[in-house]
């Protein structure tokens, strides 16, 4: 039994330590720890918080790639670069290819920029016209579900307490007490920062007019 | 990627607490969860497909009258044309003349049962291709990896009235038959047929890639990569609309979205006019579900974060710069 489910059979009244309508073994956890996953997919989807990284081999002539990484769940990239080249890939999507050259499905060479197909492909551009060239993706990412006490749990502490209040919200749901369950709903929310619409910190800047190319020290240098 | 209704009944019932079906029983919960799949796909938008279809289209059934529609499983399509006025099925417009017609009117082409027959001589009408039984808005098409636009028919036919038989490469495509679910491609491109087989055309790695050297052919090293073949055929990225259609069936949602569907499906269960109407319990599985709508859109949003957008001048690539000329040319000579 970990802290979150620890933290939930005490504010569900159960005697954390001798349960005995959620017993400390898989079957007796699984509706808790059910509760605990589902919480823990939806705080990584909507902040974010679970990166990680994936790496495309490119292959000749090929412009599409499926990322289906073996033990989470696909959300989508954040950012894609050449690591050898230290050179980042733009993002772009079909639409603005289909503007900006109506043969972006033919055209081969070095990638530049890169674009979304699809619940779980990234496609290039231009085509990759060798094999063998490794492109990182930093990809948001679901969480695997976690089955026992020794898988880790893919959370801050502050998110971990709002998952336990979220299977608590289930939990009284799940008894039929639809006030109780609005009220724990509200503390998860509450408790993630999530009822205030924006938790993760924006990181880009919006400008108007036209565009300078370069960072700040570049400029000063030059 | 998905998870099936089967999967999720079990979790559903946990919250009705109806562990036995005696309140709600399974095809009753089904129907709910066929009805939950498409209420969250249409306000979420966040599922999108990419699928190649073949040209020309290759069907398994094509039949004429309407009521014939429902005796055909699969891939169906109506063809040659309806002559309301007699409830009788011609080929050519002069079919529908009267006998004591001395001057009928001329068919443009060849009338085709299935769209294949268009290379064997031309068609008098637009050959259809149809779409996915799932497809609700498309996002972007290309036809021999070259995108085209959606064009509505009437203007089509504003700016060619030869439409139905102009061949060429294809810049647009139109609506055909709603019902039927059906595009035309303009102009008609020509049809060559090679020695490929459908499985040829949609095949997909499925697993593991091998690497040329095959010391990597184990199934947990490597990598998926999905090889659709675009050229000649119609590349689509559509929305779909999930028409979930047995409970062993996988969703098209991926396995974080599961638990809004199962939302929508308690947020149904509880609210419809049975014994187990609690509008409480409605009430709150509603939020999950709106909840759970906001999370991927917020999701879908997201992947567009790292895409630069600006206000203003646009950026313009770079004209490629020729060789410079020295500078006394041309030479001048004083």
């Amino acid at each position: 039994m970990n802290a979150i489910e620890t933290l939930v059979l005490d504010l569900i009244g159960e005697d954390s330590s001798a349960p005995d309508v959620f017993p400390d073994t898989e079957a007796g956890m699984l509706p808790i720890r059910d509760s605990i996953n589902a919480a823990i997919q939806e705080i990584a989807g909507l902040t974010g918080a679970y990166e990680r990284t994936y790496h495309i081999p490119t292959r000749a002539e090929r412009q599409m790639y499926r990322i289906v990484p073996a033990s989470a769940i696909f959300g989508y990239v954040r950012s894609l670069s050449y690591r050898d080249q230290h050179r980042k890939l733009d993002q772009t999507s079909l639409t603005t290819l289909a503007v900006r050259d109506p043969w972006f499905m033919q055209t081969n060479g070095a990638p530049r920029e890169y674009f979304h197909v699809g619940m779980d492909q990234v496609g290039l551009y231009p085509i990759p016209s060798d094999t063998g060239t490794v492109l990182e993706a930093r990809c948001m990412m679901f969480p695997a579900f976690y089955t026992n006490d020794a898988d880790p749990i893919h959370l801050r502490t502050a998110f971990q307490r709002a998952a336990a209040h979220y299977a608590v919200s289930e939990f009284y749901i799940s008894r039929g007490d639809a006030k109780r369950a609005t009220k724990a709903l509200g503390d998860y929310l509450e408790v993630a920062g999530l009822d205030i619409q924006t938790p993760e910190q924006a990181d880009r800047a919006v400008m108007m007019g036209q565009y300078r190319h370069g960072n700040q020290f570049q400029r000063q240098r030059n | 990627m998905g998870t099936s209704f089967n999967d999720s009944v079990i979790r559903i019932r946990r919250f009705l607490r109806d562990p036995d079906g005696d309140v709600w029983t399974d095809a009753e919960l089904f129907r709910y969860w066929q009805q939950a799949a498409l209420e969250l796909a249409t306000k979420s938008g966040v599922l999108e497909r990419a699928e190649a279809h073949t040209y020309p289209t290759r069907l398994t059934y094509t039949y004429t009258y309407e009521w014939e529609r429902e005796m055909v499983d699969g891939d169906r399509l109506r063809v040659l044309t309806q002559h309301h006025a007699r409830n009788r099925v011609i080929c050519y417009p002069w079919e529908a003349t009267p006998d004591t017609d001395s001057s009928p009117t001329a068919a443009d082409g060849y009338a085709i049962t299935q769209p294949w027959e268009a290379a064997y001589g031309a068609p008098g009408e637009p050959v259809p291709m149809i779409l996915h039984a799932e497809h609700n808005k498309t996002r972007f098409a290309a036809f021999d990896q070259e995108p085209i636009s959606a064009v509505p028919r009437d203007q089509i036919e504003e700016d060619d009235p030869y439409y139905r038989t102009h061949t060429g490469q294809a810049i647009a495509y139109y609506p055909l038959d709603e019902q039927e679910h059906t595009v035309a491609l303009y102009p008609r491109p020509t049809i060559t047929f090679d020695d490929q087989e459908i499985g040829d055309v949609f095949q997909d790695g499925g697993g593991i890639t091998l690497f040329w050297d095959q010391f990597t052919e184990t199934a947990d090293v490597g990598m998926v990569l999905e090889t659709i073949d675009t050229a000649g055929q119609l590349w689509l990225v559509y929305e779909p609309a999930p028409d979930v259609l047995g409970e062993d069936d996988d969703s098209d949602f991926p396995q974080p979205f599961i638990h809004y569907l199962e939302a929508s499906v308690l947020e149904w269960a509880f609210g419809a006019d049975t014994d187990g109407f609690i509008p409480s319990l409605r009430d709150y599985w509603k939020v999950r579900k709106e909840l759970g709508i906001a999370v991927m859109r917020r999701i879908r949003l997201s992947k567009m974060k790292d895409m630069e957008i600006r206000f203003g001048k646009a950026r313009r690539l770079a004209p490629p710069r020729g060789p410079r000329m020295p500078d006394g040319y041309p030479a001048v000579y004083r």
